[in-house]
């Protein structure tokens, strides 16, 4: 094993810089990590998706290094622009596929992943957000395994000291702490979902779906791979993991970044946002559609991605709102007092997150206190001085009505 | 996964029945010596609970009798203990299954003495338990020939419950029983089922407690998105969000199961009891909901849907039915509500156009509970003290119910748009027609008219309210050279009141709730008596 050979292996920017720390500092130390964490050189990615998951994750050397998660041979590193919010774990994504595959670009952009494709994404808690080079407690790895006929999604819990990580299909909690961007600690109880809460957040219709990479939008975007910055999709074509890019590759859509204001206004990074992390049930098909909310980024009828949409069965996740969205009020919509909370019957997503996403929620309040509809305000206020006018009347003769 | 659950080979339920068992199973009859079988789930709505075993092969055996005794001694007589055991192996070749399930309607569900059977249960300590219903001495049928079994998995309560209820409900397979013990379980996380064919079954709604007090994650205590799924005689308790939800759960039995918050109606309570939503074949029987902040039965936009013998208390809605097709609710009982039973339709929503729903013979009576619900909720603007209320509904049939003691209205008819709110769906259809209500009976009431409704309804007509307030909101394409066809309004003929005459309101439509201080109300019923055509059972 040599450090060009794992120089070469994708990770990311973090993880690199991580390394070359590891390098200044002599070459054992990292050495001795890296052939403890791959009892066999030799060893290569190895996933029969059609099989039933493995119960240890090490069977399938997905890792060269799992503790600093730096990927195998063949395992290349990605983000998402805009990813969703998991409780202020980082999230490390890899995708891989077997010998001779690739993904098939689509007309609007979909991405098609071949039969045998695995994604993962792994969940770890940096010891201080503001400086990765401190270290990470890697806690969660999940998979997606495109087989024949469907996805297939597993879960695995790794153990503390990052040698293994074993199946865990009834979900699990582990503790976790780290030192916040505002410098203050925090300590929190992750929650490995289970299987069945994972499908609560990825079936659409009967079937299983990954959230983010499986369209363009999300991909698009420039990457530190460790020799040198090259557009993710790029880097996967010369892979020969994607084929069928346009030629001209202004022509793919660019999802904008939630918290980036070069990537696009308000308003994209917003609806990117509710995107990613909300329509998977909030879209036909979805679970979330019992209430006709539907929360993807193409909606464009306001009433849909809830603009003056009143609620149907959230019970007291409506709080005291009358709208999802009511535009210029924030503290009254709906949408927000759920993001906002933590308890397990208001708060959205539900599952997947049980501390609230302060930077989000900024990000949503900003976007609604600068929402103008100017006709739909209008004409609600109309209906509003229609009722305000009833109770008014019904005030000043209480039961003087003809008999 | 495989130490921890030990298999029943067979399961032999047996029980003997009677002709109305067979006649519900649309022609499998058999004759009195030679019993018919077949396979499935029988359709929701029939009497016989001990033959819904999804998946199981039933074998029936009708008798000519009701007398159950002379029925089992048939069974014995005609089947001796040697022919049983063909006869299970013939099935089994025939069929190309093993989940054979003796079964009748009976309800002493219990074996038939003198049948080989034997229950064994094995506890391995840690808050799990096996049940092997096997038949001992049946060695001629074993699992080389048993292409699928029927499992029994049954949980104890114990500390490491919940991981193991929650791993077995994941990996469950098709047919399996769980079968939770007596006692109290405590869960901090919510429980779902995603697998086909299962029922999840306690000791008795007051036995077998699932209680939520300390849940952490999950927005339901039950989550179900399978078909042909049983849930029966279990109690789910103060959950943080709905007690048990089911979505695009087809072919759905509730059956005596409780949910409860036991903290009285609070608006922290969680929304929904039983809330099946987005099915087909959706049956809830012998149910007890109290203190849902929203509805303690909701049935929303689901198709072919039966509420019976159900008790619903301190709920802001007793029973909600709600963008339903083809709905019935009777024999049950609605008290202490802030509203007994609801039939609306809103907007914005996937399945709307609300219709065909019978609401009978349910005894429903003092709801006066002040409204607790959130303010944003549809059912928030229930008035407490209503009996029934009707919403933008078509060929809604209320009749021989007892409604009684309610502060504002008994029965109350309404269009969407006597919720001032704006609809902004160019497909949604706001009116209630062809509303029929007969051979109820009222008791006085109408002199507590509750929140801004109830007080603009009294500002209209005067205290105390009438038992049947509509709203006299019509569409007015509808009239055929100025008058109104029953199918587009309201039928309201032979109902009684205990003390005295029963009284009728129109508010005067939607110029009245316009401008009430110019309303023109009426309280003649003489232009709604011609009877509209009965709504059919639901098939």
């Amino acid at each position: 094993m040599s450090h060009t050979a794992a120089l070469k292996s994708e990770a990311s920017p973090a993880l690199s810089r991580k390394r070359d720390r590891c390098l200044h500092a002599g070459c054992k130390a990292c050495l001795v990590v890296l052939l403890i964490a791959s009892p066999a050189e030799s060893a290569i990615v190895n996933i029969d998706v059609e099989a039933e998951p493995a119960q240890l994750l090490s069977s399938y050397n997905l890792f060269r290094d799992a503790r600093r998660q730096i990927p195998n041979e063949g395992v290349i590193a990605y983000d998402l622009n805009t990813p969703h919010f998991a409780d202020y774990a980082t999230l490390h994504r890899f995708v891989w596929m077997p010998d001779g595959r690739s993904c098939n670009y689509g007309p609007h952009g979909e991405i098609d992943f071949p039969v045998g494709s695995v994604l993962v994404i792994t969940m770890g808690y940096q010891t201080d957000l503001r400086d990765p080079l401190l270290g990470e407690h890697i806690v969660e790895t999940r998979l997606w395994m495109r087989r024949a006929d469907k996805w297939i999604g597993a879960q695995y819990a790794w153990n503390k000291e990052t040698t293994e990580a074993k199946l865990a299909v009834a979900g699990e909690k582990t503790e976790v702490s780290w030192i916040h961007h505002n410098g203050r600690k925090h300590h929190h109880t992750f929650r490995i979902p289970n299987r069945n809460q994972c499908a609560q957040c990825h079936e659409i219709g009967d079937k299983l779906v990954p959230l983010g990479p499986v369209h363009a939008q999300y991909l698009n975007k420039d990457y530190d791979y460790d020799d040198g910055t090259l557009n993710q999709l790029e880097r996967w074509a010369r892979a020969g993991y994607l084929t069928g890019l346009p030629n001209d590759r202004d022509e793919i859509p660019r999802m904008a970044v939630w918290n980036d204001p070069s990537t696009g206004d308000l308003n994209s990074r917003a609806r990117a946002y509710l995107d990613m992390n909300c329509s998977n049930c909030h879209r036909k098909g979805g679970i979330g559609f019992t209430s006709g909310l539907d929360l993807r980024y193409d909606q464009r009828e306001p009433v849909k991605f809830g603009i003056f949409k009143s609620p149907v069965a959230a019970g007291r996740g409506a709080g005291n709102g009358r709208f999802v969205i009511e535009p210029g009020h924030p503290e009254r919509s709906i949408m927000l007092f759920r993001l906002n909370s933590t308890d397990p019957g208001i708060r959205m997503p539900v599952v997947g997150r049980s501390l609230a996403h302060k930077e989000g929620v900024a990000l949503i309040t900003r976007w609604i206190t600068q929402m103008n509809y100017p006709q739909l305000d209008q004409r609600q206020r109309k209906v509003d001085r229609r009722s305000s006018l009833q109770r008014n009347k019904t005030a000043i003769m209480p039961g003087q009505g003809q008999r | 996964m495989n130490e921890l659950r030990r298999r029943s080979r067979l399961r032999y339920n047996v029980c003997v029945t009677d002709v109305n068992v067979v006649r519900e199973f649309g022609g499998l009859f058999g004759s009195h010596n030679r019993p018919a079988i077949g396979r499935g789930f029988p359709p929701p709505g029939g009497s016989t609970h001990r033959i819904r075993e999804p998946g199981a092969i039933f074998v029936i055996f009708p008798g000519l009798s009701n007398s159950k005794d002379e029925l089992k001694m048939r069974l014995l007589n005609t089947i001796p203990e040697r022919g049983l055991m063909d006869f299970l192996k013939n099935s089994f070749l025939l069929l190309g299954s093993a989940a054979l399930i003796f079964s009748g309607g009976c309800a002493d569900s219990s074996t038939t003495p003198g049948l080989p059977q034997t229950t064994s249960t094995e506890t391995d300590g840690a808050g799990h338990s096996t049940t092997n219903e096997a038949v001992q001495n049946s060695e001629a049928v074993t699992a080389s020939t048993v292409k699928e079994e029927t499992d029994v998995v049954s949980f104890l309560p114990g500390p490491d419950a919940q991981k193991k209820i929650l791993e077995e409900l994941i990996l469950a397979e098709a047919g399996t029983i769980f079968q939770f013990e007596e006692g109290t379980f405590e869960f901090t996380d919510g429980l779902s089922l995603t697998v086909d064919n299962v029922t999840i079954r306690g000791r008795g709604m007051d036995k077998t407690i699932l209680s939520f007090k300390n849940q952490e994650a999950g927005a339901e205590g039950l989550y179900i998105t399978s078909d042909n799924v049983v849930v029966e005689d279990i109690a789910i308790e103060d959950t943080k969000g709905n007690a048990i939800k089911s979505l695009k759960a087809d072919n759905i039995l509730y059956r005596n199961v409780r949910t409860e918050w036991s903290g009285g109606p609070l608006s922290t309570n969680g929304a929904y009891g039983l809330y099946p939503v987005s099915s087909r074949n959706v049956t809830v029987d012998g149910c007890v909901a109290i203190g849902a902040s929203d509805a303690g039965i909701y049935v929303g936009q689901s198709i072919n849907v039966v509420v019976k013998n159900c008790r619903a208390e301190y709920n802001v809605a007793g029973i909600e039915i709600e963008n339903c097709h083809e709905a019935e609710v009777f024999g049950c009982e609605a008290t202490n509500n802030t509203g007994g039973i609801l039939v609306f339709d809103l907007p914005d929503l996937p399945q709307q156009n609300g219709h065909n729903v019978r609401i009978y013979r349910n005894q429903i009576h003092g709801n006066n509970t002040a409204n607790f619900a959130p303010e944003g909720n549809i059912v928030g603007t229930v008035p407490a003290g209503t009996g029934v209320q009707i919403m933008a509904n078509s060929h809604v049939e209320v009749f021989e119910n007892d409604i009684l003691n309610h502060g504002t209205s008994n029965i109350l008819i309404v269009s969407y748009l006597a919720t001032g709110k704006d609809i902004k769906d160019p497909n949604y259809y706001p009116y209630a027609e062809a509303i029929h209500v007969h051979h109820n009976k009222f008791s006085a009431g109408g002199d507590k008219p509750d929140n801004d409704g109830g007080r603009l309804m009294a500002a209209i007509l005067g205290t105390p309210l009438p038992d049947i307030i509509w709203d006299g909101v019509v569409n007015e394409e509808k009239r055929v050279d100025g008058a109104l066809p029953v199918e587009a309004g309201i039928s309201i003929h032979d109902n009684s009141k205990e003390d005295g005459e029963v009284t009728f309101g129109n508010l005067g439509g939607l110029p009245s709730l316009v401008d009430p201080g110019n309303a023109r109300p009426t309280r003649d019923l003489e232009p709604h008596r011609e009877p509209l055509p009965s709504v059919g059972p639901v098939e």
